[in-house]
């Protein structure tokens, strides 16, 4: 067989109408194989002048690309006209009711369920749950929130990029901006989510994770409101006698800007203590809303204050039950997540 | 960073415990890591310094080394460390020392070599992390005196400080916090007069200006060999810095002392002037680590003549370095650009302590403090003197900063009532000078190492922690919306999650990025997909689409858990928008994957029935095709005529790329569009009379479905059927039978058999013609 226009035609019309997988390899042998027309064309183009080698040879290379498609295309065709064979013994209606026969009892994943918890709690104290996108701008990430373009928040090493622009937000609190953007105060909302962080993981960090931002925006709002809710938030979750704990620290978007560690007592003292001995345990931070960051979201700051929060649930998660490694809940294991 | 507690005392007129200095800090804002009390080794453990070294007769990795450890004694001690190199004094581990892990050194035999004792590594003196071969101590430790000498005596702290307080990059900028915070007056260090006569001719030019706030050069004369003050050399000692000669543990010192990174040059190694500019592309530096750096129009160097002497900010170039002959030094304060730092040292991977500094903006009068106070230890030194006027290049001119507050506002806002005296009164404590304007207002004056502070919440923040967080009331915000936004979308999701749980299944959680090799199995064009630019693994890389690799990953990870299971997880995915740089389309999915040996279709049909009832709403299922699913086990699923989402059996060519035995159920279901349907659930009434129950059984083709039959069915009015069975025999020559259940009522009075006859006759004749069905008896 020589290279021939007309090869190529009939060989693609009988890969394309080929009955079994069987017929179709020896179509592959006779069009493609080592002794085949076109791999002979090929292997002569070595005698032929420059001018005339390049012609041929993208002639050639074209047909056999059209060849290996019709090849992959049949197989896929051959294969499904198989396995809808191998149905046909024992069809099924897909429409047709199906009564479940029971898998066994089913289980929540601990940080989701932690989080309907904890937005109940919001709930009882009349905030709502808002939302914002996962792939977020420079802007609400870091610009509205004053992480300036030179601040070492905004290395490489901390944060995702995107090819083409904008990154898999790093906090929740671009949900802060883009709420106050959309609506007036009062406002009092929860916004919890994904955020991803560009860092080596460990024991007490997963590069993904959940966390729940806070935001009060109000005519007169101050510390105390601050300090009131947090404590009554943490008392929501971890119990009514836990303690409340502000520490001075510096957020650019919150001034001022505390950490907030909650008291707990439980494995006080032990090899597996989560305070480190000291009976407090660090959970996130807070503050007093930035009046840049008011203004930014077109709020009058002498008109109005807020706070805001955010910490990770993980963590929290981790201290009520015990897990000693955060990771274990993004590394879906049957077998850890049937203790819930 | 740490620092040494002593250090930080030095400018507190009343000694503190650790614990003191560590609590004041944590009231002004700085994070205490851990407070560290000074390391005891055992004395046994001693300088010595190895004279000869020869390779182990019996293994390639050993070494015996000749160690002298004083009073005319030596050790022969076999070493594997690639460091060890004769000439150098080491720490020794003598037979009988106990390591602060608990190990006792004993007389071991190593390969047929006696070891009188061991060289040890920082990692082993329990100093630091560092196991890279032997601990090289400083060529002034003295042989045969304990290791412990070289060590800090007194307890320091590592501390965290916030990102906007260059001030606390430094020993006194933190002893002024625990003054404030503590009650306990401040020492502040002695300065120099910066005043000398002779004629000033500029030894600077600076050509990049706008980088450049402040540029300060002085010609000192030195003693060479000059002595480093004792009470210098201690603190450095204390804080873990090495004594390198007098000019540069002067300039190590106010570096660490005020946060004001200086230079010393060599005067006779630079022709003067010295210029600040850019580097340019072709130009490289050897840095006083010995390493060649290539530059780029960037970069700021310090230059003169002859090319690049310094990287600006970051690090010195080695061949202007000062020696122990030098007799004249140039000594540079400057106040560089942070972002320019900070990049240059990124750049070059070359993070010091200079640049960790610069990077938090240095104020414009740090220079010159600096510069002051660097005179001042050299004067006391070896009489130093100033050469010539000091050049001081100026671009930018210091900021002054008056905030005024209002004493209401703040008491308001703090919760704490304060009124002008007393904030006036508190601020004094942090050097503020403030007076009463007015009724209400209070002027305040920052002083210039706080640029932190710029307007009134700044000045609330100085005075809550003041007072501490822990006088601030706790109390609830008031509330008064004027309507109730009511959220009816979070309490359905709730009940999705719940009814899932309720089926068995469990909840999971997985990452959002997915991998090249999940997008080879699925054949996904990588084109369609958001991509990391900097993935952490490239198992973590596109931002998914679907959940169907994940749960797919998921199960295969876990069939060793049983032969059936389930898992569901809810989740939003990425679907990017044509225009590059939008943001993609967010939407929140639903998937529920179930394995089991055959048929899983079946499992996930079940979910879908079951959420249909527990949510109110009747699916429509259209068979359909996709390469990833079983060419006859597929369908769409929609509601009310829009598409929401699929259900099918995954591709077995599919499941078995992902190496997972048994068949893969799988269900996904845009969350929103679901529920977007869910309405009212709608009674119909029951009636008072008896139901007469028929079943029917017909034979029909292959392809007409139960949904298709049942729309039939309802069109003729006569109850709702309730699916029994279907079957597919041989006998049945390629077409199946199917059968179901009615119930018959009336509203008005009970049905009589010949009624209920009739009706039953009207509907199957009506099926039986629709689609060319037998009736089965």
């Amino acid at each position: 067989m020589s290279y021939d226009q007309h090869h190529i035609t009939t060989g693609l019309e009988a890969i394309a109408t080929a009955k079994d997988l069987a017929h179709l390899e020896e179509l592959r042998v006779k069009h493609l194989g080592r002794n085949s027309y076109i791999t002979e064309t090929l292997r002569s183009l070595g005698g032929l002048a420059e001018t005339e080698r390049r012609t041929v040879g993208a002639m050639v290379n074209l047909d056999r690309g059209r060849l290996e498609q019709a090849l992959t295309d049949s197989k896929t065709r051959l294969r499904s006209e198989l396995l809808a064979g191998q149905s046909n013994t024992s069809p099924i209606d897909l429409t047709a009711p199906v009564r479940m026969t029971a898998l066994g009892r089913g289980h929540r994943h601990p940080v989701s369920e932690l989080l309907e918890d904890l937005a109940k709690v919001f709930w009882q104290m009349g905030y709502n749950l808002a939302d914002g996108p996962e792939v977020e701008t420079d802007w609400y990430n870091f610009e509205a929130l004053l992480v300036k373009a030179d601040h070492p928040a905004r290395d490489v090493q901390d944060t995702f990029y995107l090819e083409g622009g904008n990154l898999p937000r790093t906090h929740t609190s671009g949900v802060q901006v883009r709420h106050m953007e959309s609506h007036k105060p009062p406002i009092r909302i929860i916004a919890p989510g994904k955020v991803y962080r560009n860092e080596d993981e460990d024991s007490r960090h997963s590069w993904i994770f959940y966390q729940v931002e806070g935001l009060v925006v109000d005519k007169g709002i101050s510390i105390a409101d601050l300090k009131g809710t947090l404590l009554a938030m943490l008392q929501g979750v971890l119990g009514e006698g836990t303690e409340l704990r502000l520490r001075p620290n510096y957020f650019p978007y919150t001034e001022p800007s505390v950490e907030m560690d909650a008291s707990f007592t439980i494995g006080l003292g032990t090899a597996s203590d989560p305070t480190g001995g000291t009976g407090w345990l660090e959970l996130g931070g807070a503050g007093m809303v930035h009046p840049q960051v008011l203004r930014n979201a077109g709020i009058d700051p002498t008109v109005y204050s807020g706070f805001a929060f955010g910490f990770g649930l993980e963590r929290i998660a981790a201290i009520k039950y015990g897990v000693t490694d955060v990771r274990e809940f993004w590394r879906p294991n049957l077998s850890f997540l049937e203790q819930f | 960073m740490k620092v040494s507690v002593s250090w930080i005392q030095n400018y507190l007129s009343r000694t503190m415990s650790p614990e003191q200095v560590a609590d004041a800090l944590a009231m002004a804002g700085v994070e205490i890591e851990q407070i560290m009390s000074p390391t005891v080794l055992d004395k046994m453990i001693i300088i010595g310094q190895v004279k000869k070294v020869v390779q182990h007769p019996n293994a390639d990795r050993l070494r015996i080394a000749t160690v002298d450890v004083g009073a005319d004694s030596t050790l022969e001690i076999v070493c594997g460390a690639l460091n060890l190199a004769e000439g150098q004094k080491v720490a020794v581990s003598q037979i009988g020392a106990a390591l602060p892990g608990g190990m006792v050194i004993t007389k071991a035999e190593l390969r047929g070599v006696v070891s009188n004792g061991m060289l040890c590594s920082v990692r082993e003196l329990g100093l630091g992390d560092s196991h890279e071969g032997i601990w090289e101590l400083p060529d002034t430790a003295v042989i045969g005196t304990p290791v412990s000498s070289l060590l800090p005596s007194g307890a320091s702290l590592d501390i965290k400080t916030a990102a906007n307080r260059y001030d606390l990059l430094s020993m006194y900028g933190l002893a002024a916090e625990v003054a404030a915070h503590a009650g306990v007056p401040l020492k502040p260090p002695e300065f120099a007069e910066l005043n000398a006569t002779g004629e000033s001719v500029p030894q600077a030019v600076v050509q990049s200006g706008e980088h450049v706030g402040r540029f300060m050069v002085s010609h000192i004369m030195i003693k060479p060999g000059a002595k480093t003050p004792d009470w210098v050399m201690k603190l450095l000692d204390e804080n873990g810095q090495r004594s390198l000669g007098l000019s540069v543990d002067v300039t190590n010192f106010v570096l660490h002392e005020l946060a004001q990174p200086m230079h010393a040059y060599d005067a006779q190694k630079v022709q003067l002037p010295i210029i600040v500019r850019h580097a340019k592309d072709s130009e490289s530096l050897v840095t006083l680590d010995g390493k060649t750096r290539k530059l780029t129009k960037y970069d700021l160097v310090i230059a003169d003549a002859t090319g690049p002497i310094g990287l600006a900010g970051v690090m010195g170039g080695l061949s202007t370095a000062v020696t122990s002959e030098t007799t004249e030094i140039l000594l540079e304060a400057a106040a560089f650009d942070a972002a320019t730092v900070r990049k240059t040292a990124v750049r070059h991977g070359l993070r010091t302590d200079a640049s960790a500094r610069f990077e938090r903006s240095l104020p414009m009068q740090s220079p010159e403090q600096g510069m002051r106070r660097a005179l001042h230890i050299l004067q006391e030194a070896c009489g130093a003197e100033l050469m010539a006027p000091v050049t001081d290049i100026v671009s930018r001119e210091p900021t002054v900063v008056r905030v005024v507050v209002s004493a209401s506002r703040i008491s308001q806002f703090i919760a704490i009532e304060l009124d002008q005296k007393a904030i006036i009164h508190l601020l004094a404590k942090q050097s503020m000078v403030a007076e009463a304007t007015g009724v209400d207002e209070v002027a305040v004056d920052v002083p210039w190492w706080r640029p932190d502070i710029e307007v009134e919440e700044d000045v609330a923040e100085e005075l809550v922690k003041l007072v501490g967080y822990d006088h601030v009331p706790a109390r609830l915000p008031a509330w008064r919306p004027e309507t109730v936004s009511f959220d009816a979308a979070t309490p359905q999701i709730w009940k999705l999650k719940a009814e899932l749980k309720a089926t068995g299944l469990f909840e999971v959680a997985t990452y959002s990025f997915i991998s090249p090799t999940d997008l080879e199995r699925l054949g996904e064009n990588p084109d369609s997909y958001l991509k990391l630019k900097n993935p952490l693994s490239s198992e973590q890389t596109y931002l998914r689409r679907s959940l169907l690799a994940s749960l797919l990953q998921t199960v295969a990870r876990n069939q060793a858990y049983d032969k059936q299971f389930g898992v569901f997880e809810l989740s939003r995915v990425f679907l990017p928008k044509p225009e590059t740089g939008k943001q993609p389309d967010e939407p929140m999915l639903v998937a529920v994957a179930i394995r089991s040996e055959r048929d899983a279709y079946l499992g996930v049909k079940g979910v879908l029935d079951r959420l249909a009832g527990e949510l109110g709403l009747e699916f429509d299922l259209k068979a359909a095709q996709s390469r990833h699913f079983h060419p006859v086990r597929y369908a769409t699923v929609s509601v009310a005529n829009v598409i929401i989402g699929s259900i099918g059996e995954v591709h077995p060519d599919i499941t078995t790329s992902y190496k997972l035995d048994g068949s893969l159920g799988y269900l996904e279901l845009d969350v929103h569009k679901l529920l977007a349907n869910v309405g009212n659930k709608q009674f119909r009434t029951l009636s008072k009379y008896p139901a007469v129950h028929r079943d029917v059984s017909l034979v029909v083709d292959r392809d007409v479905s139960w949904q298709m039959l049942r729309a039939e069915i309802r069109a003729m009015n006569v109850g709702e059927p309730a699916f029994l069975s279907d079957f597919y025999g041989d006998q049945l020559g390629g077409r199946k039978s199917i059968a179901f259940a009615l119930e018959l009522t009336d509203p008005e009075k009970t049905l009589t058999d010949a009624e209920a006859a009739s009706q039953m006759k009207r509907l199957t004749d009506h099926l039986v013609r629709t689609f060319k069905a037998e009736l089965r008896s």
